[in-house]
């Protein structure tokens, strides 16, 4: 280092005074002298800088966004919703991928039997499992802390059910789109909202994963009991079936928010 | 830690230690929000972008790989989030070339000392050839973010480089 | 009812056939009160109790004024608590700052830049501010169980309920945590678990003694160092007339019940008391005189 900043090229500079060349000098010698660095920093205004400084702080804290983050704001959920529902286990790309993959195996089938059976006994039994797969509530770390809080277990447990809920069913839709029969109907919908409230009001009786397996059970042994013994195929998805499906949820959600206070103490 | 090398602090600050990312912070803050003033008058635009730069450097600090001096990693951010502010939206313009007097008789000579000739004849140059010459070599941008910066076609910043080289080098000779 | 107050009357709990709480009364006011007791008595049972956290299976309780077991009362005390568990769990992949930043939320802070102060205001009240960033899994267990008191002062609460805070804390990472305890800002009502006299004594202005079950004492620890008054003696040898006698420091022995002969009257101390009260429980920390 042959050669230092002196007070005179250091004020010409901040003040913007100096030219092209020496300003080159100056600055790519700057890049390799920290006394020079300190000169500059102290013709710099601190408080700037330390205001600076707090509003970094700030965003520090935030860390990234995780992407479900990023995705939930976009749709228009709170931030902090978004930010309690993107650590949730579930809502995440893991999850996506591989009930689009089931899905997508659903498809195949489907086209392989010739009847889109396989994808509609299916496509109602992805929220199932990702309710499972995200309010486990005997393996949540933060179980008994959450229930402590005043959004609690019930509120956190409804946030997290929708979630699931609205994420399989853009991925069902989507994949539908794969079957020409049901394209644009949505016959698996409604069973897919009873099968989930089924499954929520099982778990305050039993284990989640349990309540999972009986309501699958259910399911699957009533279609197939209704394609036996029906005159009509696909009975279970018909209009009848459909407004069935419909009262069973409303009621079902009614008797799951009489039983919330099983989610809210252990 | 006031006394770790620039890079034991970027290796402190991709575990997370935030003292570490301060006292980066101190010793870099100043000449980063000077040397950004000399090319964007909007002090507003300067405090965001030193603001980013350093978020930049904590959430990448593990990808610093200790090639080179830590203060050119950060010019390098810098300098491209206020290039991507240019981008994004209509700004006063890049200061390039001339933004003072021309430079003293003293200044060339100290000049001389650490460039010899070299200053002189940069000093020669167009200003149009001069600012190609700041953005790549001096600021380190690639020929394209050059072009996107100074506001012209890649291949007028291609022909401007090759052009320059050639008249550094008679000078020179 | 006061509202600053916890309010036990006559609470029972049990799991099958063992009796975890039996007709437990208990009121609680401002300042700390421990919760002194053996493995199994029933600390963390009540705790999660008054922590709202567990429903109690007979009696009545009252926290803040308000009834948990109703709904809008128990959401509006848990705005007002702060529950430390025994065992926090922890998403490991988080850092400490996300940790405390999901439980702020889970307490209904939604506004981000208040979340934020609010969150870097209690990493420091535990001194875990340079750790910040760092994962829950690159911290130390003492750090995580700092971490695990942070969130439990999110927003200030009235209650604060720390169960075994202490447990496998080495004697400067206990003193430490007494000092933040005893220096809490906002006055709230703490009820503290522990099975270490020591605690105690350092710490808490009241202490309630609790074994199976059942509420031993309460009042000033020094009251309950009174209780062993006259029973606790000092003399060379074992004896197997006392009903507990161990070796001190300076190779005597201390007994406490009837005095073994030749044995010298001795000053009860709080472990003294316990022990006496409890049957001698290997987990109470001996202290020497």
């Amino acid at each position: 280092m042959t050669w230092h900043i002196d007070d005179r090229m250091l004020a010409l500079y901040l003040d913007g005074r100096m030219s092209d060349v020496p300003a080159f000098s100056l600055e790519t010698h700057v890049l390799a002298c920290a006394d020079c660095r300190r000169k500059v920093a102290d013709g710099v205004d601190s408080q700037r800088e330390e205001q600076i400084w707090q509003r970094l702080l700030d965003s520090l804290g935030q860390s990234e966004l995780r992407p479900g983050e990023r995705f939930l704001s976009g749709l228009g959920v709170p931030a902090h919703v978004a930010r309690l529902l993107a650590l949730t286990p579930s809502v995440g790309l893991s999850w996506v991928l591989s009930v689009a993959a089931a899905l997508a195996f659903a498809v195949f089938a489907s086209h392989g039997l010739g009847g889109p059976m396989p994808f509609l006994v299916l496509a109602p039994l992805i929220p199932v499992l990702g309710v499972v797969v995200s309010y486990q509530r005997r393996l949540d770390p933060l179980y008994e802390i959450g229930i402590a809080s005043p959004v609690g277990g019930f509120r956190l447990m409804l946030m997290r059910a929708t979630a699931v809920l609205m994420a399989s069913i853009v991925v069902a839709a989507v994949a539908s789109l794969g079957i020409p029969e049901i394209r644009f109907s949505a016959v698996w919908l409604l069973p897919a909202l009873f099968l989930t409230v089924l499954t929520l009001i099982l778990s305050t009786v039993m284990q989640t994963a349990s309540a999972a397996v009986v309501a699958s059970a259910i399911w699957v042994g009533g279609v197939i009991t209704a394609e036996v013994v029906a005159s009509e195929p696909y009975i279970v998805f018909g209009a009848t079936a459909q407004l069935v499906f419909a009262v069973l949820a409303v009621l079902l959600m009614a008797g799951l928010i009489g039983r919330r206070d099983s989610f809210e103490v252990i | 830690m006031r006394n770790a090398s620039n890079q034991q602090l970027v290796s402190s600050i991709a575990e997370g230690d935030a003292g570490a990312l301060r006292v980066l912070y101190e010793r870099h803050a100043g000449w980063l929000i000077a040397r950004l003033t000399r090319r964007c008058a909007d002090q507003a635009i300067v405090d965001e972008v030193v603001q980013d730069t350093f978020l930049a450097v904590w959430r990448g600090a593990r990808r610093y790989r200790g090639e080179g001096e830590v203060a050119a990693w950060i010019w390098g951010i810098g300098i491209r989030r206020l290039l991507d502010r240019f981008r994004r939206r209509r700004v006063p313009e890049w200061r390039s070339g001339d933004a003072g007097s021309e430079p003293s008789a003293e200044e060339l000579v100290l000049l001389g000392i650490e460039h010899g000739d070299l200053a002189g004849a940069l000093d020669r140059l167009s200003p149009e050839l001069r600012s190609v010459i700041s953005a790549t070599v001096l600021d380190g941008l690639t020929t394209s973010e050059a072009a996107a910066l100074l506001g012209i076609p890649s291949g007028t910043v291609k022909s401007r480089l090759v052009r320059a080289r050639r008249e550094l080098r008679e000078a020179l000779t | 009812m006061q509202d600053t107050t916890i309010e036990f009357s006559s609470v029972d709990k049990r799991y099958g056939q063992v009796r975890a709480l039996d007709s437990v009364d208990l009121e609680v006011g401002r300042g700390i009160t421990g919760l002194l007791g053996p493995n199994g008595a029933g600390k963390t049972t009540l705790i999660r109790i008054a922590a709202t956290v567990l429903a109690p299976g007979g009696g009545r309780v009252s926290l803040l004024g308000r009834d948990p077991a109703e709904g809008g009362g128990r959401i509006e005390i848990r705005r007002r608590l702060g529950y430390m568990p025994q065992e926090p769990g922890f998403y490991r992949n988080f850092t400490a700052f996300e940790f405390v930043d999901y439980v702020a939320i889970l307490k209904e802070t939604a506004d981000r830049r208040e979340r934020s102060e609010e969150v870097r205001r209690v990493l420091g009240v535990v001194e875990l501010t340079d750790m910040a960033h760092k994962k829950i899994k690159a911290l130390s267990g003492g750090m995580r169980r700092r971490l695990a008191l942070a969130q439990a002062l999110i927003g200030r609460p009235e209650l604060l309920l720390l169960d075994e805070p202490t447990a496998g804390l080495d004697p400067e990472q206990r003193l430490r945590f007494r000092e933040t305890i005893s220096q809490l800002a906002n006055d709230p009502i703490v009820l503290l678990s522990t099975h270490q006299t020591e605690d105690v004594m350092a710490l808490c202005d009241r202490v309630v003694v609790l074994s199976a079950g059942a509420v031993r004492f309460d009042g000033a620890p020094k009251a309950l160092a009174e209780t062993a008054s006259g029973r606790v003696w000092i003399g060379a040898d074992q004896d197997s007339r006392a009903a507990l006698s161990w070796r001190m420091g300076d190779g005597r022995f201390r007994h406490i019940g009837e005095p073994p002969s030749g044995a010298a009257p001795a000053e009860p101390t709080i472990d003294d008391a316990y022990l006496l009260m409890v049957g001698g429980t290997p987990d109470v920390q001996q202290v020497t005189p």
